[in-house]
């Protein structure tokens, strides 16, 4: 196992002709959980897009697992090629009028294609796991489930695929503190299941604690990195984006 | 009693055996409200004593009871014939309208040129019928028509995403932009259409090959022992010209009616279309990749799907079962090459009020507008003749009896049904949450 899973060098992207991203480069390592933070229009959301092809890249490479460059790819492309990267959108992450059975039974076919050892079961049996109530609904039209039973399916959607990299995009956004903590504490579990985790999130300061290290954004260009500690302890940082008062 | 009230009371046009019909109809009303009642699927249980199941089945047999009164004195003796002449016109309509409910569920835009693909279809029915090299080795019957029907038309539907939709939608263009891009398209193919055939009225008459006789196929059927002359009725019904119901008492009626083969065939190709559609979308992985790529593009690529292929494929299915369609929707009429885009609005009008999620919203609402439409012509016709003969009625039908009704019957049932569920019968999401 390559020690950087996704090694992402001066990439520059945007919609249409608008730029957003201007020369970022960035790492995720093995097993680790990074946060990108940053405030609104900073191109978090775009820099995680551009890494999973829905965003074309510009310029730049972006290095999987030290061997491939899926810059210029498209994301069914990237997935079907068998690279183990999955990622789950902030806003429309399951397919509503699909049932919670078939959301993953989807993650499961981009599974197969990679003809991955290890039987079908397993899989299922390992989303039943981390997220029980999913098995309650399975039959269910995804559109009729919760907003925290919704972000779990999404997660389960992604893990279905048997990811080693796992990108989420804002996964507690519009969810009431208590269901974002049952967020944050499956992110935990996640990234125990040795995956690596590149993590956008809003709630900046809930999210640092977890990670090992930090991004912060500004209008698509690194303004700092460090351990998450480092972000936390930076005290211009905390009161630009950890929402901190300065005493 | 004098011949109008005879006429007017619905009593005494049903010529029926009590009793019998009043058990048969307490039958079905105690399973529609069982259905009704019964818990589902996602809602709440329903807590339901059976005085209150009883009375329920009361109330629906009542309800089935003035119904089918209501429609023996509106048809008379005709009430079977209409029927027939209903299901096979809804058939058919469903056959040419659910391609355009999987388009415009899985591409979200309204594509005008679904009626060109109709006229598509029958004219490959008739180019190939036209065709005298076709005729002589025999390659121009029904079966071969339906082949090649679904195969250009499919084409055709397939080119149009190529050529005008795909290359407008990569630029962004919004669902009005391809909505009038399509009405081009359609134009297009109508033009292509009228320069090869001419916009002189022409017949799609299918043919039956030289085999397809009574004895080559339904005596080796009666030799069968037990099921033999079951078996040889049924086929029957789709190698005779025309067979014969004769039942004596059905429900308390005398019936006898004639069904053509193409009607038969019309019925039968139409059920194994929703049949198969229904199992592809939601068996296999094709079928839910259209689901996912309706329901979110970005999302599905993520989940390895190729959306482009799979839009591909859901044109070239939604053309080609409307190609089919198109030759049974016109078997017995002459068509000009503006023959789809006549049924354009009715097409539409069955996809919304069906919803545009589901097959079977397209059935159900392609049976209502059909109904609502023979049901118009048929009492206008009872109407115009108690006219006659009464001039109170005279006074009090206000309306043109003559006139053709039938298209605004059916729209105000559809304007009526989506004032009361905007989604359509079947739709899912409310569409208003989903924008």
């Amino acid at each position: 196992m390559p020690e950087k899973v996704i090694e992402a060098k001066n990439i520059e992207s945007g919609y249409g002709k608008l730029q957003i991203i201007h020369g970022i480069s960035l790492e995720l390592r093995k097993a680790e959980l990074v946060t990108i933070i940053g405030p609104n229009g900073s191109g978090k959301s775009t820099f995680i897009k551009t890494i999973i092809g829905l965003v074309p890249a510009w310029s730049g490479e972006i290095i999987i697992n030290e061997e491939v460059d899926v810059a210029g790819m498209r994301p069914f492309e990237i997935i079907n090629s068998g690279i183990p990267i999955n990622y789950v959108p902030q806003v429309s992450n399951v397919f509503p009028t699909l049932s919670v059975k078939e959301n993953l039974m989807l993650g499961l076919l981009a599974n197969k294609r990679r003809e991955n050892n290890g039987a079908e079961s397993d899989d299922w049996e390992r989303i039943f796991e981390l997220f029980p109530r999913l098995q309650e609904r399975l039959d269910q039209k995804a559109a009729l489930l919760s907003g925290g039973e919704r972000q779990m399916l999404a997660l389960g959607r992604a893990l279905m695929t048997d990811p080693d990299i796992l990108l989420l995009d804002e996964p507690t956004a519009a969810l009431a503190p208590v269901l974002a903590d049952e967020i944050f504490t499956k992110i935990i579990d996640m990234k125990k299941l040795g995956i690596s985790i590149l993590l956008v999130e809003q709630r900046a300061t809930r999210a640092l604690k977890i990670s090992d290290r930090g991004y912060v954004f500004v209008t698509g260009q690194i303004a700092f990195e460090g351990t998450a500690q480092q972000i936390l302890n930076n005290e211009r940082l905390g009161e630009l984006y950890l929402g901190r008062r300065v005493s | 009693m004098t011949e109008i009230e005879e006429t007017y009371s619905w009593q005494s046009s049903a010529k029926l055996a009590f009793n019998k019909k009043i058990v048969m109809l307490l039958l079905l009303g105690y399973f529609q409200a069982l259905y009704e009642y019964l818990p589902k699927q996602h809602k709440r249980r329903k807590s339901l004593s059976y005085s209150w199941l009883f009375f329920l089945s009361l109330l629906m047999a009542a309800y089935y009871y003035i119904l089918l009164d209501f429609l023996s004195w509106a048809l008379g003796d005709n009430l079977f014939k209409q029927a027939l002449t209903t299901i096979v016109n809804a058939s058919t309509l469903i056959m040419i309208s659910v391609g355009l409910t999987l388009v415009t569920r899985v591409r979200k835009f309204a594509n005008f040129s679904h009626a060109e693909l109709v006229t598509t279809g029958v004219y490959v029915a008739i180019g190939i019928n036209s065709m005298s090299w076709a005729r002589n080795l025999g390659l121009n019957t029904i079966f071969l028509q339906i082949i090649w029907a679904f195969l250009i038309t499919g084409g055709v539907a397939v080119l149009g995403e190529r050529l005008v939709f795909g290359p407008l939608t990569k630029r962004d263009a919004t669902p009005l932009t391809l909505m009038v891009a399509s009405i081009g398209y359609g134009l297009i193919i109508r033009q292509v259409i009228q320069e090869i055939f001419t916009a002189l009225p022409k017949q799609p008459a299918p043919i039956y090959p030289s085999f397809w006789t009574e004895e080559n196929i339904l005596s080796p059927l009666e030799g069968i022992p037990i099921i033999g002359s079951f078996l040889a009725g049924f086929v029957g019904l789709f190698v005779k010209e025309r067979s014969k119901f004769n039942w004596d008492t059905l429900l308390g009626y005398h019936v006898e009616l004639f069904i053509t083969r193409n009607e038969s065939f019309a019925i039968l190709i139409m059920i194994i279309i929703i049949l198969s559609m229904r199992y592809m979308f939601t068996k296999t992985t094709l079928g839910i990749s259209m689901r996912a790529t309706a329901d979110d593009p970005d999302l599905a690529q993520i989940s390895g799907i190729d959306t482009q292929r799979v839009i591909t494929y859901t044109w070239f299915i939604a053309g080609g079962v409307t190609g089919v369609g198109a030759i049974f929707r016109f078997e017995a009429s002459s068509v000009t090459p503006a023959a789809g885009f006549v049924l354009l609005l009715l097409i539409f009008a069955v996809v919304t009020l069906g919803g545009f999620d589901s097959f079977e919203g397209t059935l159900v609402a392609a049976f209502i507008v059909e109904t609502a439409r023979s049901l118009t012509v048929i009492i206008n016709g009872r109407l115009a003749l108690l006219e006659q003969k009464s001039p109170l009625v005279d006074t009090l039908v206000f309306w043109e009896t003559s006139g053709d009704w039938k298209a605004v019957t059916a729209f105000f049932i559809i304007i009526v049904v989506l004032i009361v569920r905007p989604r359509g019968i079947f739709g899912l999401i409310d569409p208003r949450s989903k924008l």
